[in-house]
């Protein structure tokens, strides 16, 4: 038996989805660029598939440019309300602490051109306040760029809020809404969000596919070179078999948003009530600004790596955010960024639901954590010298 | 990583581990007891950490230094045995625990 609670990380594409791409590939392959019926069936399917997840935003669909995923969609956001800054003058971005890499990353490229970066503080709960983004708005500022929902603690942010803000500053506002989107209910228009990036594979679409959805007036910069597809935003052949099973992914997934937050909830909050019995340990970011799949948590005197190899055994597909996990020295940037000091952020875990999974694996989840993190503190010598009073515990 | 070690005659008769860390870390404590188990001290303070290496059938290269740990921790726990014991020893042979804040060693009773 194998249980998938690793969702935030991808999920498994839906069988609609897989059903509306097949003919796309083997029927309807041409190329929407050519001239012949073949390539004009293409070209139909895209601009219906455009149509389809325009509407599900909110928006126009000649806002809709189609990339390879959420990285490029935030790569693209970002690099294109700078270069717009720029030639005003205006060169400071505010973000937070916790974006994801694709993020962070794109802003130090910046910061070495000269651009001005504040990160706000996301605290201990994992939440940024409008009045936070208010305040660090400057003459120079040229963008907002905020996620939507965190993708390792699953805490939502005041979305409309910070989008009222910018507006009323002038300023353009960005949002991450990869794991967010198909899972809460989404309006740019009503939200006051001038970017967003999205990506079909958290929301049981087919990898490498994206949106980035750009309000009229905002000049995208280019960062693939070649033909004219996407108004000359975005070159290379569309890959309309992945953006037709997105648009199918995306409608399936928006239309189940109110029952599946029901159910999922319920869920989440069974596993977090569960884990909280684990003495030592504690949920990390905002239990009520929530994603309804999300739970993280934190053990003490255990590494997260050892924890997943021990459930990964026992049929069970999570995820950590600890150093060993990363590649690197440090455990999660976003972990850190709530004030997990290493050693206990070093002993994270992340289990992301989908509306698949059901109340007994859940109880096998909680079983198999409870045992495993048994196991893993017996043989931690951090966990002796903590029960042994040389070390202070710092989770309850 | 702690190590324990029980030693009669010489020969070290029984090894215990205990890890902090990865799968890596586990696996390399675990492998590095089992080769050091019934050999006598002389040759417990020659393994290496590619030896560890080989007997787990490879590490990721970013794990490597988890091997590196476990002969670390070997080595701290001999020269504790012979400290302790009052036994002079080559100390270039027992390489100093740089890389990792949590290495100590105690001897098994
Ligand atoms: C918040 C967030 N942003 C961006 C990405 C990157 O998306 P993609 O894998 O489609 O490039 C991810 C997923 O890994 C994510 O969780």
């Amino acid at each position: 038996m194998r249980i998938y609670v690793d969702n935030a990380a991808t999920t498994k594409i839906s069988e609609g989805a897989i059903k509306t791409m097949i003919p796309y590939m083997n029927e309807i392959y041409g190329n929407p660029s050519s001239l012949h019926c073949e390539g004009q069936r293409a070209n139909e399917a895209l601009a219906n598939a455009r149509e389809r997840i325009a509407r599900l935003l909110g928006c126009e669909p000649r806002e809709i440019t189609f990339t390879s995923g959420g990285s490029e969609a935030d790569n693209q956001a970002i690099l294109s309300a700078a270069r717009l800054g720029e030639r005003k003058g205006k060169k400071h971005i505010v973000s937070t602490a916790f974006e994801h890499h694709a993020v962070l990353h794109t802003l130090e490229k910046l910061e070495k051109q000269g651009f001005e970066v504040t990160l706000l503080d996301v605290h201990e709960n994992g939440l940024v306040s409008a009045e936070q983004v208010y305040n660090a708005i400057r003459e120079d500022t040229c963008l907002v760029t905020v996620m939507y929902a965190n993708n390792e603690i699953g805490t939502i942010q005041p979305i409309s809020e910070i989008g009222a803000v910018c507006h009323e500053k002038g300023v353009i506002f960005h949002t991450d809404a990869v794991q967010a989107v198909g899972h809460l209910h989404i309006n740019v228009q009503e939200q006051h969000i001038d970017m967003l990036s999205l990506s079909a594979h958290k929301f049981h679409g087919p990898k490498g596919i994206g949106v980035l959805y750009a309000r009229k007036g905002i000049p995208l910069t280019t960062l693939i070179e070649g033909g004219a597809q996407e108004r000359g935003k975005r070159a290379g052949t569309e890959n309309i078999p992945a953006i037709m099973g997105m648009a199918t992914a995306l409608e399936e997934s928006c239309a189940k948003i109110h029952e599946n937050t029901l159910k999922l909830t319920a869920l989440r909050d069974k596993l977090i009530l569960g884990l909280s019995q684990i003495p030592h340990s504690a949920l990390n970011g905002d239990h009520e600004h929530r994603l309804p799949s999300n739970v993280s948590f934190c053990f003490e005197g255990i590494e997260g790596e050892s924890l997943l190899l021990l459930l990964d055994d026992k049929g069970i597909c999570a995820s950590s955010g600890s150093a060993c996990t990363s590649g690197s020295l440090d455990p999660s940037h976003v972990l850190l960024a709530i004030g997990r000091v290493h050693d206990v952020a070093h002993g994270s875990l992340r289990l992301s639901l989908s509306e698949e999974n059901t109340e007994a694996e859940l109880e096998y989840i909680l079983e198999s954590v409870k045992e495993v993190v048994g196991y893993l503190r017996s043989i931690s010598p951090i966990w002796r010298d903590l029960c042994e009073g040389k070390k202070n515990f710092i989770l309850k | 990583m702690k190590i324990y070690l029980k030693i009669e005659n010489d020969i070290i008769i029984d090894v215990k581990f205990e890890t902090f860390g990865c799968g890596s870390a586990i696996a390399s404590s675990s492998m590095a007891t089992e080769l050091i188990k019934g050999k006598p001290v002389s040759e417990a303070l020659a393994l290496t950490n590619k030896a560890v290496v080989e007997a787990l059938d490879g590490l990721p290269v970013h794990k490597l230094h988890c091997s590196v740990l476990a002969e670390e921790a070997i080595k701290a726990a001999l020269q504790d045995y012979y400290d302790r014991n009052g036994i002079e020893y080559d100390h270039e042979m027992s390489s100093d625990c740089l890389s990792c804040g949590h290495c100590c060693s105690q001897k098994l009773e």
